[in-house]
């Protein structure tokens, strides 16, 4: 039990794939300017992360390690896809909030890096744990940037009006010098949290 | 080489079934997705014309309230009143945006020029920045705007003038695709397709 918690806490705050490992800064720096945004490529990121983790897991003996890239890229995919199409079927409007991201979740190195250094090695439940970790670290991150982006950005949350009619909303928090300033703020705060161990 | 092998083998056997997979769910959804298309357009029409309408009665209002015309390939809808005048008239308008094809459905008054509304149907725009192409405060801008001589999408803080509106911050050429796409669609539907002895012939029910 105690070494499931680790492994859960490890993605989510001391390995956290954003603030820690650097990873999938491209879509955290494009995305969080809005929370809804955050909340949604989380969700669509935990979705598939677990469930090509679980796949890989079972599969990840029997691939030769030369060809293992292409195989973890043809299961990310497949997944991606599958949740598109189910969306454009199922839950049209939802499918419309989505379009855009549905590209940057196959492309999300946090996705393929996971598959390769733990699931491809690591038992089915590990493998889930580790993956639902590592996607709640990545939403947690999504969603403390863009809390910060929209907040001083726009003046909302959610879209909900915060502040009050006299402010002034920074429109650089929207684009992308801000995005790059509140990320070295929270990587700075993170490690101010918990520091990092020198070897 | 027994390696090489296994390895090919391994790569064909996913691609296989990956692809088979994907193909089953493709074709087996395919007619939910049409379908919600089609809603999704006639929701559009009825609600860019003002027509009042409930999830329930959208089919039958569509047929009821809007006469739909296939013109050289395009699709028209032509809304008249209650004394039969032709009231409005909408149709889709599409172009490359940013990252990819926006549609959207605009509809104007019979002389064509004025706009009544503007609403999306499809975008793959940034998150947050282009894409905020769908959301009402940009759309309802458009409301009462002119297409004559043309509509100019501009940074905010412009002189207002009625046939300008403002752009989204941030998403300069998403805002130029949409100016792009409303001037060129209307001008060829009014030269090409609408033209006033055309129109001549829609103006009465």
């Amino acid at each position: 039990m105690n070494k499931t918690k680790d492994l859960f806490m490890a993605g989510l705050w001391e390995d956290n794939p954003v603030f820690r490992q650097m990873l999938g800064l491209c879509i955290t720096l494009a995305i969080t300017n809005k929370v809804a945004n955050g909340v949604t490529m989380g969700v669509a990121v935990f979705f598939v992360l677990t469930a090509s983790s679980f796949v890989v897991s079972l599969i990840g003996d029997t691939v030769p390690r030369r060809v293992r890239i292409p195989v973890f890229m043809l299961v990310i995919a497949t997944f991606v896809t599958l949740v598109y199409i189910f969306l454009q079927a199922f839950f049209m409007p939802l499918s419309q909030a989505l379009g855009a991201y549905v590209g940057l979740i196959i492309t999300n190195c946090i996705i393929l890096g996971r598959l390769e250094s733990f699931s491809s090695e690591n038992s089915p439940w590990d493998s889930l744990v580790d993956a639902a970790g590592v996607a709640t670290g990545f939403a947690f991150a999504l969603i403390a940037m863009s809390v910060v982006r929209e907040l001083l950005g726009f003046g909302t949350l959610f879209g909900i009006q915060v502040m009050g009619p006299s402010w002034t909303p920074w429109v650089s928090m929207i684009l992308a010098p801000g995005g790059f300033l509140v990320l070295g703020l929270l990587i700075w705060v993170q490690r101010a949290i918990s520091p990092v161990e020198e070897e | 080489m027994k390696e090489e092998i296994w390895m090919v083998a391994i790569l064909v056997l996913v691609a296989t079934i990956s692809a088979g997979l994907l193909g089953f769910v493709n074709v087996t959804t395919r007619p939910i997705i049409k379908k919600n298309e089609v809603r999704k357009l006639r929701e559009s029409v009825l609600e860019s014309l003002k027509v009042d309408y409930t999830a329930d009665n959208l089919e039958d209002k569509f047929e009821s309230e809007i006469k739909t015309k296939k013109l050289d390939g395009k699709e028209i809808f032509f809304r008249y009143n209650d004394s039969g005048e032709l009231s409005a008239v909408a149709f889709k308008v599409t172009g490359s945006g940013f990252q990819g094809p926006i549609s959207g459905l605009i509809s104007l008054k019979p002389d064509l020029k004025k706009i009544i509304g503007l609403e999306m149907l499809s975008q793959q725009e940034t998150p947050g920045l282009g894409a905020r192409i769908t959301e009402e405060w940009f759309l309802n801008q458009f409301k009462g705007k002119e297409v004559e001589p043309r509509l100019l999408i501009v940074k905010s803080g412009a002189e207002e003038a009625n046939n300008k509106v403002d752009a989204i911050t941030g998403a300069t050429r998403t805002s130029k695709a949409i100016q792009g796409l409303i001037n060129d669609d209307v001008k060829h539907v009014r030269n090409d397709i609408l033209t006033d002895k055309v129109m001549e012939g829609y103006l009465n029910e």
